[in-house]
């Protein structure tokens, strides 16, 4: 175990007495006792060295990410296999038309935690990611139901009867670029309006304010057609 | 072997209820799309010469191999049969739409669906994967659906179809789960009512507009189909796939973050504020797999993907709620706003309405109709207008008929096409930009709908920090080395109106074979290329594709990069020819449609107003009112269509104002003897000859021709 710092040491048990407070029922899941105070336990993990940010002002509901997703990991277009899920209506209103939602790898992962095979593992090998092994995976769908995320961010795979979960590409047969924190991922490397990015720094836990933020530049075309009503090209459109 | 098909097309007769299958194999040589479509109907219509709101009549929907891949501006589908939309016969013919529908008839395992026959009450189809019901759409028995408009029907099969699901949570059905609402496409109270300008509307603002095919659902009582797909498109070879869009996002990409101006491409979101010049938050809305997203939402919910257009239809309006609720209106009421008030015909009925032709009491007796508040540009009069089409009341009966059929009705298409007064270009479809580009009008003349189902029609002629000889040249050469090395086919010239010019405009002009071989070329990108193997996107396309808008230098990336996609999807070394090759058979396929349709060479002439001199738009443009987008265009002498024609001297290109085009009448017929010809129609039917479809292995056509004895 990496990165015991006191820092993320109470970072854990602060997430852990948020989330007890929020929902005692999804934390006994986790076979863990939660007191006023914190966990009786050390419930602190080793940090993700990888997350995906995303800017659903941005998003164009293009599904892009998710073809590339279930194409990266199983050689297929599947939107229901795939690890970022996009949930739209034409008839919601903005900005709720258009919902981007990944996996958080959370720095309490209670996925993991929740996992009675121990499929759903911290992978030491690839920065910490939050991962699921398909062979250890019983398809008792516990950390789906443990997922406090709504919707639930570990993906059902009907055909396998398995459960799976994004990975930050590590495990891609069919992406030719290495995945995994620093490599790249196929979500990211595909989206024509660059609303989804990687990074390295553990986003805010509290709330969706830090997955999913402003990556809009200052130039004219991405600031101001999705926020700006002051923009008027006046050479448009002769 | 994986190739990019689901694999089966799913076939649904109305009238018995019964929903089979067939084997995509039987129809892969016809690639996808457009190709599989006429192949089906060729098939499976037992009367092509049978009127466009007969049980006969077959309706197709297909989508091309690369859609639902992830390839870009794939994600397109496209319907077929006998439209309700042309005149004076109505003409087997295509249109288009976004949104999710295609990806979402993939996912559910079929390549396309085949509607046949009439339900005896009206009906919706429930596709959710491998179960299909045919439900009752009626408001006395059935799933309330009958009466009403697009976005409402919609709605009510989101809740329908996943039993009052709330998203965002995982809805489960039987195959597998998903977060994706059901893709519904659907006719409003313009289709139930057989209106021949009907669309049938998918999500806010995707449409099927053109030919006419929502009152062909509405003849057949079939209110909407509604997909929900779990399973899976499988791909030859998924790595290259994904690289192939890595490397497309990388070398050919648009990034909103670092805009590059200075070509002719659309920028994303080109839908309606930019032309209409006003801005709140939205959101870019892209179709599956999409690489330059052209719809919107807007912050207020309006103008939901409303685009092109269809965006400026209003055109007296001057507040933002009848800019805005308009656009909206087209859609929810599923009106093709290419007919009634595309350029040049919303502006008709105002003219016909401020001369005091139109009106209450009238010549033509709209009775009450306010047009006094279309004319002021109101949302009561957008309103009004739209409800009246819908509904076919009062007035809007004759214009729900399509703008050219209201002339006949009124006793003025001839002096009204004489004129130009009324743009009806041919078939009754509604001039675009139409006449002013020769090779749009005559590849439109060949074959049945608007030529901007594609996109080669638009010379690039804007580069910034280029001449326009010098973008001209650059054009001639990438595209040259395609087709047919022939710089003429680009040369538009024309006879001036002193009759000069001619000499040139017969050997290398518009009336060329240099011209010609254009017009072929296009039939076979377009059929072949553009509508099967796509089916590709026209808006995300451009025209920048193959030159003027993508990559370094607007060099352009067609054809290398799309047959990069389809080696990954199909498994196949395809080349432009080989897809120029399935273009020709299918061009030729349409071809041997029309003549059973009974289509002759008579019948393939323009309106009366394209022979005479003159810009007869100008008149209808004053009338449009002040400061209307083309009215100002036009009082300025630039109106729109009509400018920056490429011409070649023989040693450099220039560009020339064609405000003086007009086509003479002898010239042209010559002109068209040399196309049919060229391509291997007979001069005097304009028919498929049973030489050219024997030698393009098409035995089983020529006979089926040769047995309604229209063969050429």
């Amino acid at each position: 175990m990496e990165d015991l710092s006191r820092r993320n040491f109470l970072k854990g048990a602060g997430v852990a007495a948020g989330a007890a407070a929020s929902g005692a029922a999804l934390m006994s899941l986790t076979g863990c006792e939660v007191t006023e105070e914190g966990s009786k336990y050390p419930l602190v993990f080793p940090e993700s060295e990888g997350y995906l940010l995303v800017d659903h002002i941005k998003c164009c509901g293009c599904l892009t990410c998710m073809l590339a997703c279930s194409m990266a990991h199983y050689g297929v277009a599947d939107l229901s296999l795939s690890r970022i899920q996009i949930v739209q209506s034409s008839f919601d209103v903005f900005p709720n038309d258009i919902r981007q939602y990944q996996c958080r790898q959370c720095e309490f992962p209670v996925c993991v935690m929740a996992c009675p095979s121990g499929a759903c593992h911290i992978d030491e090998e690839h920065g910490n990611v939050r991962v699921i092994d398909d062979e250890l995976c019983t398809g008792c769908g516990t950390c789906i139901q443990a997922c406090p995320q709504q919707p639930h961010r570990t993906v059902w795979n009907s055909k396998t009867e398995k459960s799976s979960k994004c990975d930050l590409c590590i495990n891609t047969p069919y992406l030719e670029a290495e995945g995994g924190p620093g490599g790249t991922q196929a979500c990211v490397a595909t989206c024509p309006m660059y609303a989804i990015v990687f990074t390295d720094e553990m986003p805010d836990q509290r709330g969706d304010a830090g997955y999913d933020l402003n990556l809009r530049t200052e130039n004219a075309e991405s600031r101001d057609i999705v926020e700006d009503p002051e923009f008027v090209d006046e050479d448009y459109p002769f | 072997m994986a190739n990019g098909y689901a694999g089966a097309i799913l076939r649904i007769n109305l009238s018995t209820k019964a929903a089979t299958t067939i084997p995509t194999s039987q129809y892969e040589e016809w690639l996808g799309g457009a190709g599989i479509g006429a192949a089906l109907f060729w098939d499976l219509c037992t009367d092509k010469a049978c009127d466009c709101f007969d049980p006969k009549n077959v309706i197709t929907i297909m989508t091309g191999p690369l859609c639902a891949t992830g390839t870009p501006s794939t994600g397109i589908s496209i319907m077929q049969g006998i439209g309700s939309y042309t005149y004076p016969k109505t003409w087997f013919t295509r249109s288009c739409s976004g949104g999710h529908f295609g990806n979402m008839i993939k996912m559910a395992g079929y390549d396309g669906i085949v509607l046949e026959g009439k339900a005896a009450n009206p009906v919706w189809i429930s596709i959710i994967d491998d179960k299909v019901e045919i439900r009752d759409a009626t408001n006395d028995t059935g799933d309330m659906l009958w009466g009403r408009d697009a976005y409402e029907t919609q709605e009510r099969i989101y809740m329908l179809m996943t039993e009052n699901h709330h998203y965002p949570a995982w809805l489960d059905v039987a195959n597998g789960s998903t977060l994706q609402r059901p893709a519904v496409c659907c006719i409003a109270q313009s289709g139930e009512n057989l209106g021949r300008n009907a669309a049938i509307t998918s999500n806010g603002g995707g449409s099927f507009s053109q030919g006419g095919f929502g009152g062909v659902w509405g003849s057949k009582n079939l209110k909407a189909i509604g997909v929900i797909g779990t399973g899976n498109v499988e791909v030859a070879d998924p790595k290259a796939l994904l690289q192939a869009r890595i490397d497309y996002k990388e070398n050919w990409g648009y990034n909103i973050d670092e805009p590059v101006a200075g070509a002719r491409l659309p920028s994303p979101g080109n839908g309606d504020p930019d032309w209409c010049k006003i801005y709140e938050p939205r959101h870019l809305v892209g179709c599956p797999g999409c690489m330059r997203p052209c719809r919107q939402h807007i912050a207020n919910n309006t103008v939901n993907e409303t685009h092109c257009g269809a965006s400026h239809w209003y055109i007296t309006a001057r507040e933002d709620k009848a800019i805005y609720g308009a656009q909206d209106l087209c859609d929810r009421y599923a009106i093709n706003t290419n007919d009634v008030s595309f350029d040049d015909t919303f502006k008709y009925l105002l003219h016909l309405y401020n001369r005091g032709i139109m009106g209450d009491g009238k010549a033509i007796d709209s009775g009450d109709f306010p047009w006094e508040e279309c004319d002021a540009g109101t949302y009561a009069g957008a309103v009004a207008y739209m409800e009246a089409i819908a509904h076919r009341t009062g007035i809007g009966n004759d214009i729900a008929e399509g703008y050219t059929r209201f002339a006949v009705k009124h006793g003025r298409f001839d002096d009204d096409t004489y004129t130009g007064l009324l743009c009806s270009m041919n078939y009754g479809i509604i001039n675009h930009h139409t006449f002013t580009n020769p090779t749009w009008a005559m590849c439109q003349l060949m074959g049945d709908r608007d030529l901007n189902e594609t996109s080669v029609q638009a010379v690039p002629t804007y580069i910034e920090g280029q001449t326009i000889p010098q973008v001209l040249d650059r054009w001639v050469k990438k595209m040259g080395k395609y087709a047919n090395n022939d710089p003429y086919m680009f040369d538009v010239s024309w006879q001036k109106p002193d009759g000069s010019n001619m000499a040139r405009a017969k050997a290398t002009g518009i009336y060329s074979e240099s011209q010609a071989r254009l017009v072929a070329w296009e039939r076979y990108w377009c059929y072949g290329w553009m509508h099967s193997l796509g089916v590709f996107c026209k808006t995300a396309y451009g025209g920048g594709h193959w030159f003027g808008g993508y990559g370094p230098e607007f060099e352009g990336f067609t054809p290398n990069v799309e047959l990069g996609f389809a080696k990954a999807v199909l498994g196949k070394d395809l080349s432009l020819d080989d897809v120029m090759d399935i273009g020709r058979k299918i061009f030729m396929l349409f071809r041997s449609i029309y003549a059973a349709q009974g289509r002759v060479r008579d019948d393939e002439v323009f309106s009366k107003f394209c022979y005479r001199l003159g810009d007869p738009f100008l008149e209808c443009y004053e009338d449009a009112g002040e400061g209307a987008l083309y009215a100002a265009a036009a009082r300025e002498g630039q109106s729109p269509t009509r400018k920056n024609m490429a011409i070649y001297n023989g040693s450099a290109w220039e560009l020339d104002n064609n405000a003086d085009l007009f086509l003479d009448w002898d010239a042209f017929e010559e002109w068209k003897t040399k196309f049919y010809k060229m391509v291997g129609l007979s001069e005097t039917t304009g028919r498929p000859t049973r030489a050219t479809l024997d030698s393009l292995g098409m035995g089983k056509i020529a006979d089926g021709l040769q047995a309604v004895n229209r063969l050429g």
